[in-house]
């Protein structure tokens, strides 16, 4: 019975909590309550854990012993386990508290042991049978070396007209620029390594003439199979077309929109590479009524446009963007009536409280959200011999719609070193509200895996999630 | 009742935050009440010499909720009195004069500056250094100095009436009413390009005679000030030196208080809680002011202890200080009409004296098809326990002066302020407001001996 009345005592404080749009899990918040959060109060959740850093292997691959942890609202610890060979763990949650997960680099100064850095990321407000899945995108590690190498595509760029200039070549191994290209050719040998070796093996290209018509471009795509990471093949150039790019029914709020429009490269491989260098277009200017409309021109490469539209309106807000995937044959993007979501209006971050606290206004038609995203960034100094060494980390949180702000919680003791240390090192916040129409709210959020979270235009690029819009 | 409101108002201050437009707290007591008196200074370019009396201002005292408590209107004298609820506020309008050509009306933004936490008995003075307009000119000075190094050269002149970039000396330059002092001083320094780069400085001053007069200066050695500070607590990790010199310390103008840097200096970093370092330094204007900056990491605002300093020193011990805490990140909440930040208050940190708060936004107006712009500010003076401050709901006759969240553009600055001759918060409601916002000119113009302030 006392057990009850103080899971209903503090279930009262955690709606009130909520309501206050405070996460604490440490501090000013949770101290406010002289009571332990009760040690009965459990629930257990699935934990999947995936490749976070580059050197870990392949985006979204299974990840083996990662630490992960939860915490109840005061840091306390509930559960510490280390995921099995599947990357899978049970853990025991606090329902209201975090579950944290910590990857230590791989290549940070070179990779030399010990002076590594982490990423954290940490889910906030957890429930029973919650199953979530840690990992990200990150740019892999780009380095191959001849033993390594696992084939090689031949490209030769000849035609469109062009009798000198130069040709940029972008894959999913990375951007390359050929020699300058005379004699209407150009080719160029790009190294296979396996982070990138796929098939279809996207390949976009760029021409840029001297002559015979200075000042010319051509965009390129082509998409073969490999052979055991090999392929010979041609550049060919599609002609480009008109696209129209239109939204109505804009907040009255919103005083200018741009669009961008990108083709993408084999997006399943998370690389700089995934964006061809053009064949894309912008276009932007001042809402009036509610409406706006603009032209350019696209070129069909890529396996399918990526279009982002950025709304900013006056006053101290960030801007907000929508993000859609588009065909590469599309002629229009058309975005009627888009619901969107509240006005980030500044986050400040009070380091030596370890709280970030931040600001939303939701104006007539805004659309509820389905989480907050807060990422904080340092490095920690140290000197090694004579040398500075700097140990780069981030912390991701992801926390409910409602929240405001954020305590981040006490490490556990054997992670002290990967807290940030407002004593000695800079700290760099972000805040992003995030909404998915296909989702509904906070719980359906959880589920999502974490990669899909904390970058929801990675989510539309690769085709998991078809819209996103979130603050900037 | 009052004593319901007295302990409002003490977990208000203990959870350091001012709220002045909070309804949460209930209906203030209407019998508690004082009184204070008000003194309006001038506060905007166009309105006369600083420090002289403005008349005509209104004043308003509201109560924590942001009701109005009462409202007058300074005499010619420039004084008023006022009806004050202890702890609530006392805010001044001052019209801008010369905002969009001196349009009157509706292209005239204002300064806005308020008194917060204040008592019964209260003494208040408004008013501020404001740069004057250039107006018309009285008379000239004929200024000359040797063209010392190898052409092509470049001149920096420095007088009470501004500062000017020239070629080749002489140089006539025009006086105003408001910069016609005597001694009127001159500070020149000059870099040549030809060959090795080479700096030459000097200064030298004359009366006026009818507001002109002629003037040739020369060129001074260099000498050593050895610059050192001591007390730093353990967490600062760099300590800097500035020398400037001042001229005509008495008149404020953008190039005349700005005090053009002759030498600076970087120390080595604080070891065992002493900074030193040596300053290259030349005789330059009346007196120098000396700055000492004390940094920790990049989280935190700086520290700066502003001094005066003879020019004939040839050491400056700015001596064991307590620095006040440290801000710690703020931000302004447009939506919230709130501005808020956090301080570390780290082990050995000294008390201090205030907060101030300068938000400062555009209103833009199209007039006859023209995109204008209307600027205002408004200044908060706060007691030193405040961790934020929303914005009070303006009366009635000023309520389109207000940042407007949906089109304004709104920055705020937040200033911990220390002068170790005042005492508290009380003591600094007694003090101008001129020297309050701007520490380092009351230490400059002397009415201050030293302020340190962490930003």
């Amino acid at each position: 019975m006392e057990s009850n009345m103080k899971n209903l005592a503090l279930l009262a404080w955690m709606v009130g909590a909520a309501g206050c749009g405070k996460v604490g899990n440490a501090g000013t918040d949770a101290s406010m309550f002289d009571a332990a959060p009760d040690a009965d109060l459990v629930g257990h959740a699935r934990v999947v854990t995936q490749s976070h850093v580059a050197g870990d292997g392949a985006v979204a691959a299974s990840m083996s012993g990662v630490q992960v942890f939860a915490l109840r609202p005061n840091s306390s610890m509930v559960d510490l386990q280390t995921t099995d060979n599947a990357g899978g763990a049970a853990l025991t949650i606090y329902p209201g508290g975090s579950v944290t997960a910590i990857y230590p680099h791989v290549y940070d100064n070179n990779a030399t042991a010990a002076q590594q850095g982490a990423d954290l990321v940490t889910f906030m407000g957890v429930k029973d049978a919650d199953a979530l899945t840690f990992g990200t995108r990150f740019t892999p590690y780009k380095g191959g070396t001849a033993a390594n190498q696992v084939g090689t595509v031949n490209v030769t760029v000849s035609g469109a007209g062009a009798t000198t200039g130069f040709v940029e070549v972008e894959t999913p191994c990375g951007y390359t620029e050929p020699p300058q290209f005379t004699a209407q050719t150009a080719t160029v040998a790009i190294p296979v390594y396996a982070w990138c070796n796929v098939s279809p093996f996207e390949i976009g290209g760029y021409i840029y003439q001297d002559a015979p018509t200075a000042g010319a471009t051509s965009y390129t795509y082509n998409a073969p199979t490999l052979n055991n990471g090999n392929a010979s093949f041609a550049l060919s150039f599609p002609a480009g077309h008109a696209f129209t790019m239109s939204t109505t029914g804009v907040p009255a709020e919103v005083t200018s929109v741009s669009f961008n429009t990108q083709p993408t490269l084999s997006p399943e491989i998370f690389s700089d590479g995934n964006f061809a260098n053009g064949g894309g277009t912008n276009v932007g200017g001042v809402v009036s009524g509610g409406a706006y409309t603009g032209m350019g021109t696209i070129y069909p490469i890529g396996d399918h446009l990526l279009g982002a539209l950025h709304f900013s309106r006056a006053g101290g807000f960030s801007s907000t963007t929508l993000y859609d995937q588009l065909p590469t044959n599309a002629t229009a993007w058309t975005v009627t009536a888009p619901t969107l979501v509240p006005w980030l209006n500044g986050s400040a971050l009070f380091s030596s409280e370890h709280r970030l606290e931040w600001s939303s206004e939701a104006t007539t038609g805004a659309s509820a959200i389905d989480a907050v995203v807060v990422t904080l960034t340092w490095s920690h100094a140290m000197m090694i011999g004579n040398t500075n060494v700097a140990l780069p980390y981030s912390w991701t949180i992801i926390l409910p719609p409602d929240a405001t702000s954020v305590t981040w919680p006490t490490l556990p003791t054997q992670f002290a070193a990967d807290q940030p240390q407002p004593e000695t090192d800079t700290i760099d916040s972000n805040v992003r509200l995030v909404e998915f129409p296909s989702i509904n709210g906070y719980d359906a959020l959880r589920a999502l895996p974490e990669r899909n979270i904390v970058c929801p235009d990675c989510a539309v690029r690769v085709g998991e999630i078809p819209r996103a819009i979130f603050t900037n | 009742m009052k004593y319901i409101v007295g302990f409002g108002l003490v977990l208000a201050v203990g959870c350091g935050k001012i709220n002045a437009s909070s309804s949460d707290a209930g209906e203030p007591d209407a019998n508690l009440m004082g009184t204070a008196s008000v003194v309006t200074q001038n506060h905007v370019a166009g309105a006369g010499m600083i420090g002289s009396a403005a008349a005509n201002i209104s004043v308003f005292s509201l109560r924590p909720n942001s009701s109005m408590l009462d409202m007058q209107t300074t005499d010619t004298n420039g004084t008023g009195s006022l009806m004050i609820y202890p702890g609530g506020s006392v805010t001044a309008v001052y019209p801008h004069q010369l905002d969009n050509g001196g349009t009157a009306g509706s292209m005239q933004g204002a300064d806005l500056v308020t008194f917060d936490g204040v008592n019964t008995g209260d003494a208040l003075t408004f008013g501020t250094r404001f740069s004057q307009p250039v107006g018309t000119a009285i008379g000239n000075v004929t200024i000359s100095f040797p063209n010392e190094g190898i052409e092509p050269l470049e001149n920096f002149v420095y007088t009470p009436c501004g500062e000017r970039s020239v070629f080749m000396f002489p140089v006539s330059v025009p006086v105003y009413a408001w910069c016609a002092s005597s001694p009127w001083e001159v500070s020149s320094f000059q870099v040549s390009f030809g060959g090795p780069q080479q700096q030459y400085y000097g200064s030298a001053s004359t009366t006026l005679t009818n507001n002109g007069g002629s003037l040739t200066g020369t060129y001074g050695a260099s000498h050593v000030v050895a610059a050192s500070i001591a007390g730093l607590p353990a967490e600062v990790t760099s300590a800097g030196f500035n020398l400037a010199g001042v001229i005509n310390p008495s008149v404020f103008g953008d190039n005349v208080t700005q005090p053009f840097t002759s030498m600076t200096t970087l120390g080595s970093g604080a070891t065992a809680g002493t900074a030193t370092a040596n300053i290259p330094a030349f005789v330059n204007g009346d007196q120098y002011q000396g700055q000492a900056t004390i940094s920790r990491n990049p989280n935190f605002g700086s520290t700066s202890i502003y001094q005066m300093v003879p020019t004939s020193a040839t050491t400056w011990s700015v001596g064991t200080i307590a620095p006040p805490p440290w801000l710690n990140g703020h931000q302004y909440f447009s939506t919230e009409a709130k501005a808020e930040w956090a301080i570390d208050s780290t082990a050995g940190a000294s008390t201090f004296d205030g907060i101030v708060v300068v938000v400062a936004w555009s209103h833009t107006t199209i007039v006859n098809g023209s995109n204008i712009t209307v600027p205002y500010t408004w200044t908060f003076i706060l007691p030193p326990t405040a961790t934020s401050v929303k914005l009070p709901t303006l009366p009635a006759p000023f309520a389109t002066m207000a940042p407007l969240p949906d089109t304004d553009g709104v920055n705020a600055t937040v200033t911990l302020v220390e002068f170790p001759s005042v005492n508290g918060y009380d003591a600094l409601r007694a003090v101008p407001e001129r020297d309050i916002v701007c520490p380092d000119c009351a230490v400059r113009a002397g009415d201050m001996t030293s302020a340190i302030i962490n930003q």
